[in-house]
């Protein structure tokens, strides 16, 4: 598809400028009035071109007031809009032939566009993870399914109007703090700390305007405080342990080095050459040299081990840094006020000055109407999952594969240091540990006694030999009241004693079994189950919003230790 | 080959495995067995959703769909959901072939990267997961993760294996 046609002569003559920079709206104005003109007589062709011009238009206009952004340290608006002009070139090539493009020099500017987002020193950013339910054609309003669609294609022009597709119904999974999201609007600002544009204001400086090209080569080099460091030293990046226990082998050490490479420079070696066939391959080779010469300076460590795509409420947050932030800070004073209710209602479950002693002289100590039971009475399964030995290997496939050091002590998994296995490895283990939803994890060895509750239907996990799952009789002891009796300080107490090994102790099946668990009166542990239950909930929504400022904390930690970022005044 | 960027490994998935799982819909299987490709879903897990597939699948099995290709999705209408993850990777999915029809599928899924990133002055990172059935019945998984403009020659790499171990 073309634009050579007189029906927009007048505006298409005016767009072709490539430094166009000063803009009259009266074009615009008058593109939109030409295409809404054909898209009432539906000549196609002429809507669709209409929609090209008013795009290449606002493209440039965007791309002018990004500079003027810039140079108004408005940095921000700038990105923002750097990334409205990506997208606007992204549908025009979906649409029109790249022969198009070049003609209104948009070509020229999505390398500009793409380099400039480069000096940028945004890192992270809150993305979004929906289920799309339901979503319709915004062209005909035809819902579309998997087999049954109507014949308009997402991003194509259909007289001057763009497809796309309008999401009905979806379901929000989860945010994340992510390094490379699909849309990059939610940057990552906390309060206090400023970004460092250190490089675009050199950008600047260096560059002779808008309309300049220049180039950004990217590298990782080693970051000075990894040069002399042994193996057996405190790794710089302070997190306590050896060298080669942490960062050794790992991207971390490494930090992003920006070059910056500018036409003027080379035009000048250029006019000393005198251009014969043989001395135009010298030209090439000293343009490279001096694109090899050319500017560079640290542009701040990138974090490169990958965040962790921690799950944040996905009910409470929105969509935007502002609200995600306004959220969190509700939860923070929803859980105060939350943990004040906790010990209100604890404090009237009248358990308060019974010795809960777990051992054989136990019946002497509780409450009346409370009974006593061995574990083995008042579970149904016991089981653990399977060792690799000759049965498949670690490291392949995705499947999170738990050992005790994977149970946290605040009663969480940790999947980020997982060992993984395959499907085929996933059958063999699961067949032995049977793991469900409302199953105990106790692990049998050092760390021994901590435990972890199957909220959710285990799926992409399993685990090895050294934990155990612990299924509960339903109909003898819920499984909130046993796991918080399995993680109290006695039971694990009593665990360790009647363990067995010198250095890693460990306890056996038979033995875990034999333990006394004191049951109170079912009315009693129907209310501790229910409270304990809400308060669970509730600790998983904090501990994955913890987890989200965590990754927070460290990554604004590293922009400031490179320079990338500084405090406000 | 780049061993960086393809793991080559036996598959336990097979067309009449498939066939066994809960989402199969029966009712359409003269329809789905005479398709050479099935887009499974595999990987991606959510509460509330027992299989879910990449943001963007319906756009892959229509835009293969338009080209020539016999290929669909084992499942009904109702239990499609696709999910739309976090980064600007670009995750095509996991498709079940024949080796008679991987030449084909390998020209056209590249098409449809240059299509939708390359031709952009782009270059995402592309994951894409390959089941595919010998001749002998034999299914091996490849997968490929990495730059989007190295896919279709990596792709082709394998192909060139896949000839010379039939010959």
């Amino acid at each position: 598809m073309t634009t050579n046609n007189n029906e927009y002569e007048k505006e298409a003559n005016y767009l072709l400028k490539p430094d166009l920079s000063v803009f009259d709206s009266a074009i615009l104005n008058s593109i939109i009035k030409k295409k809404n003109t054909f898209k009432i007589c539906k000549n196609e062709k002429l809507a669709n071109l209409g929609w090209l011009l008013e795009n290449v238009y606002l493209v440039k206009r965007d791309y002018c007031k990004c500079f003027d952004y810039l140079h108004a340290k408005e940095y921000e608006k700038a990105w923002f809009l750097l990334d409205n002009i990506d997208v606007s070139l992204s549908l025009i090539s979906d649409n029109f032939d790249n022969a198009e493009m070049e003609r209104y020099n948009l070509i020229f500017l999505r390398r500009q566009v793409h380099n400039l987002q480069k000096l940028f020193p945004y890192i992270f950013f809150i993305s979004r993870e929906c289920v799309i339910k339901k979503e319709k054609c915004s062209i005909c309003g035809k819902e579309n399914s998997l087999r049954s669609f109507c014949e308009h294609e997402p991003g194509k022009l259909y007289c001057g109007e763009l497809c796309l597709m309008e999401v009905t119904d979806a379901d929000l999974k989860s945010f994340a703090i992510v390094k490379n999201p699909a849309d990059k609007y939610c940057i990552l600002k906390p309060d206090g700390i400023e970004f460092n544009y250190f490089i675009i204001e050199y950008y600047l400086k260096e560059s002779k305007g808008l309309f300049e090209p220049f180039d950004v080569i990217e590298s990782f080099n080693l970051l000075p405080v990894f040069e002399k460091i042994g193996d057996n030293d405190l790794c710089p990046c302070g997190s306590g342990k050896k060298y080669q226990e942490c960062c050794k082998g790992t991207e971390n050490k490494k930090f992003k080095h920006i070059e910056l490479v500018f036409p003027h420079d080379i035009d000048k070696s250029i006019r000393t050459i005198q251009r014969t066939p043989e001395q135009n391959k010298s030209v090439l080779i000293t343009c490279e040299k001096i694109i090899k010469k050319n500017y560079s300076f640290s542009a701040g460590q990138y974090f490169n081990s990958e965040i962790k795509r921690r799950k944040c409420s996905k009910d409470i947050l929105e969509n935007d840094l502002i609200s995600y932030k306004n959220t969190l800070s509700d939860l923070s004073v929803k859980s105060v006020s939350f943990n004040k209710g906790l010990f209100d209602d604890f404090s009237k479950i009248n358990f308060v000055d019974v010795n809960l002693i777990y051992d054989n002289i136990i019946e002497k100590n509780i409450p009346e109407g409370w009974s006593v039971h061995k574990l083995s009475e008042c579970i149904s399964r016991i089981s653990t999952g399977l060792n690799p030995r000759d049965h498949f290997k670690l490291g392949k496939g995705n499947i999170k594969y738990i050992t005790v050091k994977n149970l946290g002590e605040d009663g969480t998994l940790d999947f980020s240091s997982c060992d993984t296995i395959d499907e085929d490895a996933l059958k063999l283990v699961h067949k032995r540990s049977d793991i469900r939803k409302g199953d105990i994890l106790f692990a049998s060895i050092a760390p021994l006694g901590r435990c972890y509750l199957i909220q959710n239907e285990p799926i992409g996990w399993d685990i090895n030999e050294s934990v155990f799952t612990i299924r509960p009789n339903l109909e003898v002891i819920s499984a909130e009241y046993l796991y918080m009796y399995l993680t109290s300080k006695q039971f694990i107490k009593n665990a360790e004693d009647n363990s067995t090994g010198s250095i890693f102790k460990g306890i056996r099946q038979s033995d875990l079994l034999d333990l006394y668990v004191a049951l109170p009166p079912k009315p009693i542990m129907d209310r501790i189950s229910l409270f304990i239950r809400d308060f669970l909930q509730y600790k998983k929504l904090i501990d994955d919003s913890r987890s989200c400022f965590i990754d927070l904390k460290e990554n604004i930690c590293s922009l400031f230790l490179e320079g990338q970022a500084k405090m406000k005044d | 080959m780049n061993n960086e960027l393809v793991t080559i490994e036996e598959s336990t998935l097979d067309f009449d495995s498939i066939k066994q799982e809960a989402y199969y819909p029966k009712e359409l299987d003269d329809y789905l067995s005479k398709c050479d490709v099935w887009i499974v879903p595999e990987e991606i897990h959510r509460d509330g959703y027992d299989i879910l597939f990449p943001e963007h699948t319906k756009d892959v099995k229509r835009f293969l769909f338009c080209k020539g290709m016999k290929i669909d999705v084992p499942c009904k209408d109702d239990d499609f959901h696709e999910i739309e993850l976090h980064d600007a990777s670009i995750l095509l999915g996991s498709f079940l072939l024949t080796s008679i029809v991987l030449p084909l599928f390998i020209n056209l899924i590249s098409s449809y990267i240059y299509d939708k990133v390359l031709s952009k002055d782009k270059d995402n990172e592309v994951k894409l997961n390959l089941h595919i059935k010998s001749q002998k019945g034999k299914v091996v998984k490849i997968k490929y993760k990495g730059p989007a403009s190295k896919m279709n020659s990596t792709l082709k790499e394998v192909e060139k294996i896949a000839n010379d171990d039939k010959q």
